[in-house]
């Protein structure tokens, strides 16, 4: 019988928030440049001028059709051969998981956009508002409304996508596991307070999501 | 019924008309969907207080001509004037040409569908086009917007949500919110085709009301006898073209066109 012991854990429980907080800024900081590069390719792509549309979509499906850990590599370990200069470790997590929530978000900015019904943009024009003003008044305050459950979930989802960072060595919550394993020889105790870690964060992420929607759906 | 109205005339062609009161003209408008032309070069101008009804089959067009003439739809040739100022493709004018932005302003649309914006009230609906567009105050533009909804009977309802309205409310709100742009001509396409029977006369009641007071207008219905009541003339198109027009009088009572009285059959008995 395996006798548990969560001394040697607590003991480096340093280890572990600080793993946490880093975790943290990747997922905080990937949002934020996913947002902007994510809205950036949605309006390329909703533009209609055919090479930035297609340019757009290239960079999508390049992002969603490979592995996250791939491009993580890719980038770390294969783009700088290209460059002719190294890239850090934390710039190449920072730039893989930002590039991966921008494609990402912008098909969830698309979709919403695209589900509005046509008749908006045209009793926006027909008041004689601009593009850009039918945009901002009347397209968008209904379709972040629309976006905002998958939004959220796409989210989540990148903060979890957080932990493959730790295989080029960035010192978040996973990789911070695996050192104090390597110290305690616990792997059970090491690998469950993390995974509890993740579980604590995200649950109430993952409850809010829930509530946006079903406001949302009462709402409609 | 002799007509005493300025537009008694009915000229068919727009080198007839006073050209100083011609509010708005289509010119040769031709419009393609991929192989299917569904509009072949339509004439057609508007004087100032003119009521002009289009009527024909599903499929005739008269949706997609009305929508050309505030650029909703662009046409593939021909020209949009407003008051002899030809329309560009750009929003903002440009040298001589008008921009559609500009053109719209004064040219204001109700559709079948009403659309609303949902997520504004009825009061923030119709004070939306004055204050972003118009950049009227708030104040301002709430004033007007009161009047208008107060004309289409709405008053009680300026806080409520689109969706707490009955569909004869919601296109009394949507014509509310086109007056509010004060503009000198309207287009209604299909505005009751959407409505339950019952609540179509309710939106029929504003419209004629604003033909009294000489708005202008172009109307595309399938109400023959509301068209026959408020029109000065009466457009009949089949297949893209016009095939008639002329007064309510004769082109609804003494219809001499095998394929108008084809069509106006459909509707007696």
């Amino acid at each position: 019988m395996y006798t548990w012991s969560f001394a040697p854990i607590i003991q480096a429980r340093d280890l572990f928030l600080w793993g946490a907080w880093i975790t943290v800024l990747y997922t905080v900081g990937s949002i934020a440049i996913g947002l902007v590069l994510g809205l950036a390719v949605c309006f390329a792509r909703l533009s209609g001028i055919g090479p930035l549309n297609w340019f757009a979509q290239g960079f999508q499906e390049l992002f969603r059709c490979t592995p996250l850990l791939v491009q993580l590599l890719w980038i770390y370990y294969a783009l700088p051969l290209l460059l002719g200069f190294d890239m850090p470790n934390w710039a190449a997590a920072l730039l893989t998981l930002s590039l991966y929530a921008a494609a990402f978000y912008a098909e969830v900015f698309r979709g919403g956009i695209v589900s509005i019904d046509k008749g908006q943009f045209e009793a926006g024009a027909a008041i004689g508002m601009s593009g850009w003003q039918v945009m901002r008044r009347i397209i968008l305050p209904q379709a972040i409304r629309r976006m905002m459950p998958a939004f959220i979930n796409q989210s989540v989802t990148q903060f979890k996508n957080t932990s493959l960072v730790s295989v080029i060595s960035v010192a978040d919550l996973t990789y911070m596991a695996s050192i104090v394993n390597g110290q305690t020889y616990r792997p059970l105790e090491s690998y469950t307070v993390v995974a509890v870690l993740y579980f604590v964060i995200l649950f109430p992420m993952m409850k809010f999501a829930d509530y946006i929607e079903y406001r949302m759906r009462r709402g409609n | 019924m002799t007509s005493v109205s300025p537009a008694a005339a009915y000229p068919a062609s727009a080198s007839a008309q006073n050209a100083a009161d011609i509010v708005l003209e289509a010119r040769g408008i031709t419009k393609c969907f991929g192989a299917l032309t569904v509009l072949h070069g339509i004439d057609l101008a508007l004087t100032a207080g003119e009521v002009v009804s289009i009527i024909g089959p599903s499929g005739s067009g008269k949706s997609t001509f009305i929508r050309c003439m505030n650029m909703l739809e662009k046409p593939d040739a021909g020209e949009i004037l407003f008051r002899n100022r030809r329309v560009g493709e750009k929003h903002r004018g440009n040298g001589d040409l008008l921009g559609q932005g500009e053109l719209r302003r004064h040219v204001g649309m109700v559709f079948q569908h009403f659309n609303l914006f949902p997520h504004m009230s009825v009061l923030e609906n119709v004070i939306e086009g004055p204050v972003i567009v118009q950049r009227k105050s708030r104040a301002e533009a709430v004033e007007i917007a009161m009047d208008y909804i107060a004309k289409v009977g709405l008053a009680e309802k300026r806080d409520a949500r689109p969706d707490q309205l009955s569909g004869g409310q919601k296109q009394r709100v949507a014509i509310a919110r086109a007056l509010a742009m004060q503009p000198d001509a309207l287009l209604l396409d299909e505005v009751t085709s959407a409505l339950d029977p019952e609540l179509v006369g309710e939106v029929l009641g504003v419209v004629r009301d604003l033909a009294n007071q000489g708005m202008t207008m172009v109307i595309v219905t399938h109400e023959i006898s509301f068209a026959a009541d408020v029109s000065d003339r009466v457009v009949f198109m089949e297949n893209g073209r016009i095939v008639a027009q002329g007064s309510p009088e004769t082109i609804l009572r003494r219809p001499d066109n095998e394929r108008l009285k084809a069509f106006l059959s459909r509707f007696h008995g």
